[in-house]
């Protein structure tokens, strides 16, 4: 048995004294991600270097202690939290940008570095990283990559598997690898394909080698108003239907439509029921005959008003209504929990109206704003954990959504992985079979059950039972057992 | 869904088979699969591509999944997806899709009698990779029979989705190695109302100079590939209509757009029509693609085919024109590049039966070839399918 004292001590000769956080004060910053679990880790180590992270990796097994990755810690599954407590591994001070290459079109970073610095640094190049979470300002690279991120334009340019080349990683055994490379068909199985979206159960990346694109040569983003839900829906599968594929097309509700005009005021009209933004980018000639068809497919469907953002501060307005609502929507109740379930296009008229139903059964506000082209919806639910048992009846009311997700053909997550929270809930998807069969990739990336417990697959003790903060904090002093 | 007999002939790595299965049920398939019988197992889908990889290491038998595998196409047009059975014919999935104004961007060569499933085991692409990426980017979610018998699923068919690991890009381009696909998910797409056409250029840099303008420019081609063969180096473009109008007027090409399908198709098959008996297949950084092809130009290929999009380079030789084979081992060495992360990597697709042994067809993994192990060992332990044709003798 090892006492934090020693396992701190252990893990500052690796990092560094400076580089590992051990005190209770400091510990409460990393006991959360961006949902609603918490527990603290016993101690965060900040290692500088892929060596750094497999000799915390390879201390941890000797000493029998979970591990868990973290990046920026905006994920929004659980992923970051150590459920186990154990050992947080913190990409902070791994965020340099190594190499921009702009004949090749490919950066290698570090994983630590926020997905946003990328693409302001290619723009220097006329060139950006397609991936964009809407938390792109603070999300990592590293954790994009652990969680296969996508964002409003990976609707047109794929998710953040389609866009990274190769990883070098520390495996949950310790061992650097290098998986994929600066160009695609690198000899034997795609292990790159296969961590990236592993949510950190596999191991932690130490570098990436990213495809850079160029930037459009012309955008036009407009915003299509509708009295309905279900006439905004209609104009989705109308504007794909015409044959395009639109950069982006966004959804907004009512109450997130309120939202935003109340604090970011992007202009829509208060009392509309939906409005959709749409995004057209590439050659000046094709980019206005899409804009006009989706205009038309738009005002088919019963929207009362498309308008084209007239310049780039419009545009940049109308994104930053969408990317920062979920913000704008804390104003209105003290906490929210996000879903991410995906449903069959077609689908979508019928689920938005099951979650209108979980609302009004469960008496919360559901906000949504959402990736309409690809079926990813967000419903947001508002509530005040203060209230008694609020936390439990959201998950339940999020439970509903998410079965109404996968009975209309759908998937539990589109973007924002499995975590803690969703793996319950694995069973509805896929069989025991099919779940023991997943595991067996776990085993052979040398991961005994330590490395980011609790996550991805339904796991047994241990793991549900988070709830007893108080003991936690008791035995957080310097001589308790880890 | 009987289908013809493989040719009497089948060889590989200069063996014949041991036996020869032709299961009729999926639970006929799945016994067969468990069964230890000492034979490591060939899967076949329509058999076009079955020399890639080593041969067999060991006795075998040719597995045919024609008429094992149940379901017909599933088409959600609203959707934009569709679910087939592993041995549905691109041919048979794009008519269905066609029909509804869709499309599956994938031809890998000779795509018209491929098979779903085998085009993704074996990791060939074509053309339209360099606007819709490779086949395995547009897969959904799978079902994958075990070699233990055992049907396992992931994925789903839902165009975004991130529940569970991503088991769908180990299996793709595994050759079989961890299980054999039954069924398949995937995106489909509107298909296009595209222009294609030819240009000539004078040489293969100048159309690799010309695809990366237009590239950067954001003309965003289906189809950017310049083919050098003896009817010259000339560029084969298929664009958006718009686009195509602009791109005309920007190359001032003339309308030779009558070439059009007999230059998609050469680019597209090139190493696989039935006169040629060696490919090779090269993917290299931007920068270091004119290398590459000074290499293979100096290795006298009979058709040379440059994707400069997706930085493919791809050389075909006949039967009765094949490099030097300690000249044709040295090009490929260089290309491998040891040191990750790769800026280049060479897979020969296909080559002449008395050359096996002599090259490695894949390369050896520059790393992560324990785990590779390791996940063999966990789906098929005692290599019952495909074994010793993988990339490092998996």
């Amino acid at each position: 048995l090892t006492t934090r004292r020693q396992l701190v001590s252990r893990l500052a000769a690796i990092c560094g004294e400076r580089n590992v956080l051990f005190r209770r004060e400091d510990l409460l910053a990393y006991e959360f991600d961006g949902t609603i679990e918490k527990r603290l880790p016993h101690a965060v180590a900040f290692p500088a270097t892929a060596e750094e992270v497999a000799a915390v990796v390879k201390l941890c097994r000797e000493l029998g202690l979970p591990i868990t990755p973290r990046g920026a810690g905006t994920g929004l599954s659980g992923g970051a939290v150590a459920m186990k407590r154990g050992v947080v591994i913190a990409t902070s001070r791994m965020r340099r940008i190594i190499e921009i290459d702009p004949i090749d079109r490919v950066a290698i970073v570090e994983p630590g570095l926020p997905n946003i610095q990328l693409s302001e640094a290619a723009a220097q190049h006329g060139l950006f990283y397609a991936p964009d979470p809407s938390s792109q300002r603070a999300c990592t690279i590293g954790g994009n990559v652990a969680e296969n991120a996508g964002g409003p334009h990976c609707l047109a340019l794929g998710v953040t598997t389609n866009h990274v080349l190769g990883i070098e990683v520390v495996t949950a055994e310790g061992e650097i690898e290098w998986f994929g490379g600066r160009v695609p068909g690198v000899p034997g199985y795609d292990l790159r394909g296969l961590f990236i979206g592993s949510e950190g159960t596999l191991g932690i990346v130490t570098k990436a080698v990213v495809r850079l694109l160029p930037l459009p040569s012309q955008i036009v983003t407009m915003v299509a108003v509708f009295e309905t839900i279900d006439q905004a829906s209609a104009a989705v599968s109308a504007v794909i239907a015409s044959g395009i594929v639109p950069a982006a097309l966004e959804m907004m509700d009512a109450l997130t439509i309120q939202a935003v005009e109340a604090s970011i005021k992007p202009g829509f009209p208060a009392d509309a029921g939906a409005v959709l933004l749409i995004e057209l980018d590439g050659l000046a000639e094709v980019v206005e005959s899409q804009a006009a068809s989706a205009r038309a497919a738009a005002l088919e469907c019963g929207a009362r008003e498309v308008r084209a953002a007239r310049d780039t501060a419009e545009r940049t307005l109308l994104w930053r209504a969408r990317k920062d609502a979920i913000g704008a929507l804390g104003h209105i109740a003290p906490n929210y929990y996000i879903v991410d379930g995906v449903v069959p296009r077609s689908k979508l008229v019928d689920v938005m109206q099951t979650v209108g139903a979980v609302s009004r059964s469960s008496g919360f506000q559901i906000a949504n704003v959402f990736h309409a082209g690809d079926g990813n919806l967000h419903p947001l639910i508002l509530f005040d954990e203060r209230e008694p048992y609020a936390t439990e009846r959201v998950l339940d009311a999020a439970g509903h959504v998410m079965r109404a997700c996968v009975d209309a053909g759908g998937s539990l997550t589109g973007e924002h992985g499995v975590g803690f929270e969703k793996q319950r809930y694995m069973p509805w998807l896929y069989s025991e079979v099919d779940l023991e069969n997943m595991a067996r990739v776990r085993a052979a990336f040398g991961n005994t059950g330590l490395f980011n417990p609790c996550k991805v697959l339904p796991e047994g003790t241990g793991c549900g039972e988070a709830g007893n903060q108080a003991a936690a904090i008791r035995n957080a002093g310097p001589e308790a057992y880890v | 869904m009987s289908e013809a007999a493989a040719p009497p002939a089948l060889r590989l790595g200069g063996t014949a088979p041991e036996a020869e299965y032709r299961p009729e049920s999926l639970a006929e398939l799945s016994q067969l699969v468990a069964r230890r019988d000492g034979l490591t197992l060939v899967p076949v889908g329509s058999g076009l591509h079955l020399e890639a990889g080593h041969p067999p290491g060991g006795p075998w038998a040719p597995l045919h999944l024609n008429g094992a595998l149940p379901g017909g196409l599933r088409h959600q047009q609203d959707d934009l997806t569709l679910v087939a059975p592993a041995t549905a014919r691109l041919r048979d999935i794009q008519d269905i899709l066609s029909s509804a104004g869709q499309a599956l961007p994938i031809d890998p060569p000779l795509a018209g009698a491929a098979t779903l499933g085998g085009v993704l085991a074996s990791g060939l692409s074509g053309p339209l990779r360099s606007r819709y990426g490779l086949p395995r980017d547009l897969v959904l979610g799978m079902s994958v029979m075990r070699a233990d018998g055992v049907v396992v699923r992931a994925g789903g068919r839902v165009v975004k989705n991130v529940t569970g690991y991503d088991l769908m890009r180990m299996w793709c381009g595994s050759l079989g190695t961890l299980g054999i696909i039954t069924e398949v998910a995937v995106r489909v797409y509107p298909a296009a109302s595209t222009v294609a056409f030819s240009v000539a250029v004078e040489s293969v840099a100048e159309g690799i100079a010309i695809v990366e303008r237009l590239y950067r420019a954001d003309f965003r081609p289906e189809v950017a590939d310049i083919l050098a063969d003896e009817r010259g180096v000339r560029l084969h473009l298929r664009l958006p209509e718009i686009a195509a109008r602009a791109a005309r007027s920007a190359l001032g090409a003339s309308a030779n757009s009558g070439h059009g399908d007999t230059d998609y198709l050469a680019a597209r098959d090139a190493g696989h029509r039935p006169e040629e008996a060696l490919c090779l297949e090269v993917t290299s950084t931007l920068r270091r693609l004119p290398q590459v092809v000074d290499t293979l130009m100096r290795l006298h290929a009979k058709v040379l085919v440059v994707r400069p999009i997706v930085g493919v380079a791809r050389a075909a030789w006949a039967a009765h024109r094949l490099p030097e084979l300690a000249e044709f081992r040295a090009a490929v060495e260089s290309f491998r590049d040891g040191r990750p992360p790769a800026s280049s990597t060479a897979r020969i697709e296909r080559q002449p039966e008395n050359w096996d042994g002599w090259t490695d067809p894949w390369g050896t993994p520059p790393s992560g070839l324990a785990i590779m192990r390791r996940l063999k060992e966990a789906y098929d332990p005692d290599g019952r399918l495909n074994r010793g044709r993988f990339a490092g003798g998996i």
